[in-house]
């Protein structure tokens, strides 16, 4: 058998055989790998960027990033503006296979977000969708995607992973975890709720883009807006980055934080002092800011009505949302006789002594009244007790261009210093252009507009020694990236020229103001001296026609029964820590400084001088007793 | 003596078997061993990078997912440092006073001299003496 196999593998194993069966397959392979190349040359050479483009395409993932848009702190960090981080919360329903499943997870989604009923989940968790293809017909697609809820909150989202969780171990039915997912998102938050709401403005989002509306948002939007960056990175098929490939993956620098001269207890203070006074007189508006005179740095500002910025409904009242401080404009009223007759007490043309002639309170040759008929009154009791006619003649004997000087070297008629593009510089006419009465009217406070900013400002001028600050509001702009705080430097002083020495005389005739027998006792602070002046002035209102017969109702000019209210003052009086202004828009049933805003000033000054441990400078008039 | 060198290769088995070769058989076996090895190198290295390949888009992923928690807990605090922050406006404050009736005001100007917790018991042992106001030396009451 062997020598028979032997025989007949004798001419198949021959070497000749052999080396013909060899060189066959060696010429099929040789044949293969120049297929083979050949293919490999096309793809790899010829066809290079087109396999390459389509492979990229796959595996590149492109994401446009940005970081987080600057907040908004008080002068101690407090937070006023927040980014507050979301979840978007989105499902995959084409993975819901059994009904029971999409029964079960629209269930629990309408729980959690009742926004949409059972029935309506129920119907978008429909594992297809019909879509109108391009030959009009419907198309039958998967549903892979559906946003469920956007911006929902952490906590929210907590309890929604909760429901959706498996009970246990025995739990065999789908877990709905793996069919929702959450991406991150942030909204703007204003966690002081409608604290300086219009101060700090808001934004809208358009197309996934913060559009800032109003405010300080408005105004620092570039320096708070963060850095976008377009990354660009391989990715694994779970979708995270490949560490050793060509990468460019940036971390966009957030935007800056702004600090602001604000302190958020002073600032908490008198917004409920102000919300008191809107419940206790019901006006058309109030506002009202503190400052340090030592430096013009805003400590609180606010204003009635205002709008909740968290809260899109709020935001359609104009006059609510627009800065009343710096955008509207008034007549200042008594206000601004301080500034008149401080210029006649440097002037020597008064002393605090003289006594003036108030024509029993009716000077008839300049159609000026008094609201108290008064005889004889020293320049003093003038302030003392807000005279028109005392404060016009003490402006006659000073004339047009002392007035018009006596008002301007205070800052009337010039802006406050703070960062408003739409802050209004007031109406004040040169003394060339004043009619005859002009002389009488302007140093009372009509005839001329002004902002409360100017007024404040103002003051911080006759606490300050007469160094005018300009106003500050902006403490500081910090870098998160590196945590430098980069100061905004004070703008520094207006010299008014004021003589110290009448200026302190003035002061204590503004004492007298909150004395018992002053227009605004009720503004006097136990244990403090307070300097202060009221301020009464008529609005100046449109004409008022019929909108269907075009008849004039009422005609333009000042109203009888509106006005606007005020009071402007510092504490305490010879070292004055704090400067106030108030202003109140038409109050019901009350028109005088004194009944209406000097005890808004009272109220919110002790709170405010308790919190800045200022200690009192005068005894208390009766001891102060504890609780029992 | 007259040394040759020896043909060892000439003689015995070995000999015959590369007597034959040279006589026109190929040497196939070298052939296979030297590809064998050039295939085996070859896939070594693919499957070593393949392996690191592996290995590095794991640890992209761990990493990706630490990251990914740094920025929840990131998140997290930021929502709570924002709710301390409602939390803490005056205005809720005082709901919160008004609805819990603590029946609490602000103290007036001289009249805290300290601030004590006290349990009711302990409270009770602290006599109302009146106490010299620290600024003015008018008289206040120490109150309970």
């Amino acid at each position: 058998m062997g020598q028979q196999h032997n025989s007949s593998d004798g001419a198949v194993n021959s070497p000749e055989s052999i080396r013909v069966r060899f060189r066959f397959i060696a010429g099929l392979l040789i044949i293969a790998g120049v297929v083979l190349g050949g293919r490999f040359f096309y793809i790899q050479v010829l066809q290079r960027d087109h396999y390459l483009s389509a492979a990229r395409r796959i595996y590149t993932k492109k994401q446009t990033v940005t970081g987080q848009r600057g907040e908004i702190f008080d002068r101690n960090g407090n937070l006023l503006v927040a980014n507050s981080p979301r979840l978007n919360v989105a499902c995959s329903p084409y993975h819901v296979q059994k009904d029971e499943d999409r029964r079960r997870l629209a269930w629990i989604l309408s729980q959690h977000f009742p926004e949409k009923s059972y029935a309506e989940y129920y119907r978008r968790l429909d594992r297809y969708r019909y879509v109108t293809g391009s030959d009009g017909k419907f198309v039958k697609r998967r549903n892979q995607y559906f946003l469920v809820k956007r911006n929902a909150s952490l906590e929210k989202v907590q309890l929604l992973k909760k429901s959706l969780a498996p009970t246990g171990k025995k739990d065999k039915r789908l877990n709905l975890l793996r069919v929702v997912s959450f991406s991150p998102g942030v909204v703007r938050t204003y966690p002081k709720g409608r604290m300086l709401a219009n101060l700090l403005g808001y934004v809208d989002i358009e197309n996934d883009t913060i559009k800032p509306r109003n405010g300080l948002e408005m105004r620092f939007n570039q320096a708070m807006t963060p850095e976008r960056k377009r990354n660009v990175y391989e990715r694994t098929p779970a979708g995270h980055p490949i560490s050793f490939a060509d990468n460019k993956i940036f971390e966009p620098a957030n935007g800056k934080d702004i600090y602001l001269t604000i302190l958020e207890p002073i600032q908490a203070i008198l917004e409920e002092e102000l919300n008191t006074l809107v419940k206790e007189w019901q006006p058309e508006g109030a506002f009202a800011a503190i400052a340090d005179p030592r430096t013009g740095e805003i400590l609180a500002i606010a204003q009635r009505p205002t709008f909740d910025p968290g809260d899109r409904s709020t935001y359609k009242d104009q006059g609510a949302v627009r800065m009343r401080y710096a955008q509207d404009l008034y007549e200042p009223g008594s206000l601004a006789k301080p500034f008149t007759v401080l210029y006649a007490l440097e002037r020597k043309i008064v002393t605090p002594e003289d006594r003036i002639n108030c024509e029993k309170g009716l000077w008839r040759e300049k159609k000026l009244t008094d609201v108290s008929s008064y005889d004889m009154l020293t320049v003093s009791d003038v302030i003392k007790k807000s005279s028109n006619i005392g404060t016009a003649k003490i402006a006659v004997m000073l004339g047009k261009e002392g007035v018009y000087h006596a008002l301007t070297r205070f800052g009337f008629h010039s802006r406050s210093g703070l960062p408003f593009p739409a802050e209004q510089k007031g109406f004040f006419l040169p003394p060339g252009r004043w009619d005859s009465l002009a002389i009488t009217r302007i140093p009372i406070g009509y005839s001329f507009s002004t902002t409360l900013l100017q007024l404040l400002r103002a003051y911080c001028g006759l606490a300050n020694n007469g160094k005018m600050p300009y106003l500050k509001l902006i403490h500081g702009i910090r870098d998160p990236e590196t945590g430098n705080m980069e100061l905004v430097p004070h703008k520094g002083f207006q010299e008014t020229g004021a003589d110290p020495v009448q200026l302190y005389k003035l002061i204590d005739m503004m004492v007298s103001v909150t004395a018992r027998d002053g227009t605004a006792r009720r503004a006097a602070i136990p244990g403090f001296q307070v300097a202060g002046k009221t301020g009464t002035s008529r609005k100046n209102i449109e004409a008022l026609k019929d909108p269907v017969t075009g008849k004039i109702i009422r005609k333009s000019g000042y109203a009888r029964d509106q006005y606007y209210t005020s009071f402007a003052g510092f504490v305490p009086a010879h070292e004055p820590r704090l400067v106030m202004v108030i202003t109140v828009d038409n109050p019901k049933g009350g028109k005088g400084g004194g009944a209406v805003a000097a005890p808004v000033f009272k109220r919110t000054m002790e709170r405010a001088l308790r919190y800045l441990y200022v200690q009192p400078t005068e005894p208390f008039p009766e001891p102060a007793v504890g609780r029992p | 003596m007259n040394l040759q060198p020896v043909k060892i290769g000439g003689t015995g088995i070995m000999g015959e078997r590369r007597k034959r070769n040279s006589a026109g058989a190929v040497n196939y076996g070298g052939f296979v061993v030297k590809f064998i090895l050039v295939i085996i190198a070859f896939m070594a290295v693919l499957i070593g990078h393949l392996y690191l390949r592996q290995q590095s888009v794991k640890s992209a992923e761990r990493t990706d997912d630490i990251k990914k928690q740094i920025m929840e807990v990131k998140a997290e605090n930021r929502n709570l440092r924002n709710h301390v922050a409602g939390l803490t406006r005056l205005e809720h404050i005082s709901r919160m006073i008004a609805k819990f009736k603590l029946d609490l005001r602000p103290a007036m100007h001289g009249q805290i001299i300290n601030i004590g917790v006290y349990t009711p018991e302990q409270a009770a042992t602290i006599p109302l003496t009146p106490l010299k106001v620290a600024s003015n030396g008018s008289y206040g009451v120490r109150g309970r």
